[in-house]
């Protein structure tokens, strides 16, 4: 491994140009939007009554992620986290 | 079945030739072993073999029906691909430690009866323990003896419930068990400390990340792999199971969020791929068990494709901490391409293998009306996404760079990686052979609209999630860090342990010193040092308080110890001695 | 130069390397996720209530 500060005339990769970041995520929005508006197009069948709600599962995985992530972030992580050498003293 | 071996004796053999050879030869054997042995596990067709007597019962080396013959498949190709993977690894230890592992997974599965299950379990437990400790680190050290400890332990709970059970029943045969008796529960208990349930989880996250490179890569296959199977023949519709899984489907998930070490989110969402299985075996349909097995397989393949993606950016950089890396998508491409594949197969995305299998055991849970059991699965498979299909790659190949430039991971490790990408989407487009193998028939379809549609939704708003929480700043950063887990009970427990035994043995210690060491030897040794007049002496002070005739006891006692003194006493200490035990023994012999 | 690691104790504490690696806000976006979140868990309650 070579650990050298990036030099400028360095080719530059696709993500390091902000512009492709941007298309990029432009890209992933429209596929957000594609996916939802399907919805009101295609009527999904399922098991339970709620599965065939309008973009039922869209907005539970949303959720689900955001709780996820908050409950790792505000209750998990400052009852767990602890120094490295917690366990070398 | 004609000129074939027991299914496990090639490679647990040839693992054991290994340290003979050198360079080629030993890279040639390392990759045929595995070969041989499918060549050899394809020459037998369904029933038992290789039973032979023992104690009252008897031992079966190999029964093949669907259950095990698809365990047993799946574990010689992860073996194949592992080999390949390790080919650079030229360390007799890990050579060895790797065969023998699989070898003893490919056993277990194939074992007709308890006790051969329980010898190929140690031996999953010895040659595991070897490949952590081979990475020779201190922390791996001490990481292989944690591992070693907890499942010795849990071992003896399997061997103890197997001796229960087999006195109980009159039947070593491994078959459908069923929770009930103590016997029963001390072998779910014994499965389930493999198997990595809820609390007695730790020794794999806590192992995993710590052992070799190549050496996870085997551990992430055999251990827990053959704990479900083991579940799946003995424990089917086990009602318990169900809440274990969705227990280890639901906290992991936590845990991975905040993980550093990339190595030991893997193992994180390990558990959580395992509690799909254990919930599917819970709830005991020809579907979910179906669904268990094969999101099994497809675990393997995915899972250890992941690792073996790690294990490449570890080995071309010597780093595994999210903040250490990042940007290597550069130097890196094709190992970069190759995690997508795992991660778009662990995250069950259409057309990548996870997604033919998880719904299985999803689908399985609403026919059951388990409404919450659904939810905390629908959860799971939107956090799964969540940390391993995103975390993982993003950290370590994208994000923000991290300066590091590196070589592409070596051939043969590509080609591990590439076989394992091009196997997660061949079964994730052609489920129907994966299908076939099941113990179950199946006409299963995971294609329908609106099942590809409800998937995709819930994975492309999971990413989402994600961006947002990334670009709002919200996402939590990543902190170089222990997290606590249940192993604190054993690794900062034990030292209270410690404190307390210290505090109540050494006082009983000391105590018994006291008593026994310092005062009665000293008493002994009083009275033995003249033992004729101080039995006078004594003697006569018991009569004179006795019968209570004053007398001048100082005087008489002089008296004794003059005459003891000049040898006046014709009884030596030694004739004394005899007499008193001639007078024990006769009185023994008259009290019979 | 290596280009292999085989066994380096990867966290190891001499090594240096950052602590923590935090994630920079983006102008204007922590409105964006306070709306989608509020929306969600709004329409998942009224999912809910309408189906249990």
């Amino acid at each position: 491994m070579s650990k050298k500060p990036i030099s400028i005339d360095e080719e530059l990769g696709m993500f390091d140009k902000p512009e492709n970041v941007k298309r990029l995520l432009r890209i992933f929005y429209a596929c957000v939007v594609v996916s939802l508006a399907i919805d009101i197009f295609y009527h999904k069948h399922g098991i339970f009554t709620w599965e065939s709600f309008f973009g039922f599962y869209s907005v539970y995985g949303f959720v689900a992620c955001v709780i996820l992530v908050i409950v790792a972030k505000y209750v998990l992580r400052p009852l767990v986290m602890r120094k490295e050498d917690y366990y070398n003293d | 079945m004609i000129n074939a071996l027991p299914p496990a004796m090639i490679l647990i053999l040839g693992g054991l030739l290994i340290p003979l050879f050198k360079g080629r030869t030993r890279q040639a054997l390392l990759l045929l072993l595995p070969v041989i042995s499918f060549i050899n596990l394809l020459q037998l067709s369904h029933g038992s073999y290789w039973i032979y007597p023992f104690l009252s019962d008897q031992i079966i080396l190999a029964r093949v029906d669907k259950l095990s013959l698809i365990f047993g498949y799946i574990f010689h190709l992860v073996a194949f691909l592992s080999a390949i993977y390790a080919l650079h690894v030229d360390d007799t230890v890990q050579n060895v430690a790797g065969t023998v592992y699989a070898g003893a997974a490919i056993g277990a599965v194939f074992a007709g009866d308890m006790f051969t299950l329980f010898v190929f379990w140690e031996m999953l437990t010895i040659s595991a323990t070897f490949l952590i400790l081979a990475r020779r680190t201190e922390r791996a050290l001490g990481a292989g003896f944690r591992y070693f400890m907890v499942h010795v332990a849990g071992g003896l709970c399997l061997l103890a419930g197997i001796i229960m059970h087999v006195s109980e029943t009159g039947s070593a045969a491994f078959d459908l068990i069923g929770l009930g008796t103590t016997a029963s529960w001390l072998i779910f208990v014994g499965i389930g400390v493999n198997c990595a349930w809820p609390f007695l989880h730790p020794w794999l996250t806590d192992a995993y990340p710590e052992a070799t490179i190549t050496g996870t890569i085997f551990l992430s296959a055999f251990t827990t792999k053959t704990a479900i199977y083991a579940l799946a023949r003995a424990f089917p519709g086990t009602e318990e199971l169900i809440f274990i899984g969705g227990a280890m489907a639901a906290f992991p998930i936590f845990y991975a969020v905040i993980e550093n070490d990339l190595r030991r989110v893997l193992a994180y969402s390990l558990i959580n791929q395992v509690g799909f299985m254990v919930v599917g075996i819970g709830i005991g349909t020809a579907l979910s068990i179906n669904g268990a097995v094969a999101h099994a397989f497809n675990d393997l393949l995915f899972k250890g494709l992941l690792f073996m993606t790690m294990g490449a950016v570890m080995y071309r950089t010597g780093k595994i901490n999210a903040t250490d890396l990042g940007g290597l998508y550069k130097s890196m491409p094709w190992t970069c391409g190759f995690c997508i594949v795992g991660a778009a197969s662990i995250s069950a995305f259409p057309l990548f293998s996870g997604f033919v299998s998880k719904s299985m055991v999803m689908e399985a849970a609403a026919h059951g009306d388990m409404r919450w059991l659904w939810f905390i699965l629908l959860f799971a498979s939107a956090g799964v996404f969540h940390h391993a299909g995103i975390k993982i790659p993003f950290f370590a190949f994208f994000s923000h760079d991290s300066g590091i430039r590196c070589k592409e991971a070596p051939p043969h490790m590509l080609l591990a990686m590439g076989i394992s990408a091009v196997l997660c989407i061949l079964i994730g487009c052609f489920p129907q052979y994966l299908y076939s193998m099941l113990p179950y028939a199946t006409d299963y379809q995971p294609y329908s609209i609106s099942h590809v549609l409800a998937q995709s939704q819930l994975l492309i708003f999971s990413a989402l999630a994600f961006t947002l929480l990334l670009l709002a700043g919200i996402y939590p950063a990543e902190i170089r860090s222990v997290n606590v887990d249940a192993d604190w009970i054993y690794r900062k427990g034990s030292r209270q342990i410690y404190r307390f035994c210290k505090w109540a043995f050494n006082g009983i210690n000391d105590w018994a010193d006291r008593i026994f060491v310092q005062q009665f030897t000293k008493l002994l040794a009083q009275f033995f040092e003249d033992p004729g007049g101080n039995l006078q002496k004594y003697s006569y002070r018991l009569w004179v308080e006795g019968s209570g005739i004053p007398d001048d006891q100082e005087q008489v006692a002089k008296q004794i110890d003059s005459r003891s003194r000049s040898a006046a006493y014709p009884v030596g200490v030694g004739v004394l001695l005899a007499v008193v035990i001639l007078a024990l023994v006769s009185l023994l012999l008259y009290l019979r | 130069m290596t280009d292999t690691h085989e066994q380096d104790n990867n966290q190891d504490h001499a090594e240096d390397g950052p602590m923590i690696l935090a994630h920079e806000p983006v102008e204007g976006y922590r409105t964006i996720f306070y709306i989608c979140i509020t929306i969600g868990i709004l329409y998942l309650a009224f999912v809910f209530w309408q189906t249990w």
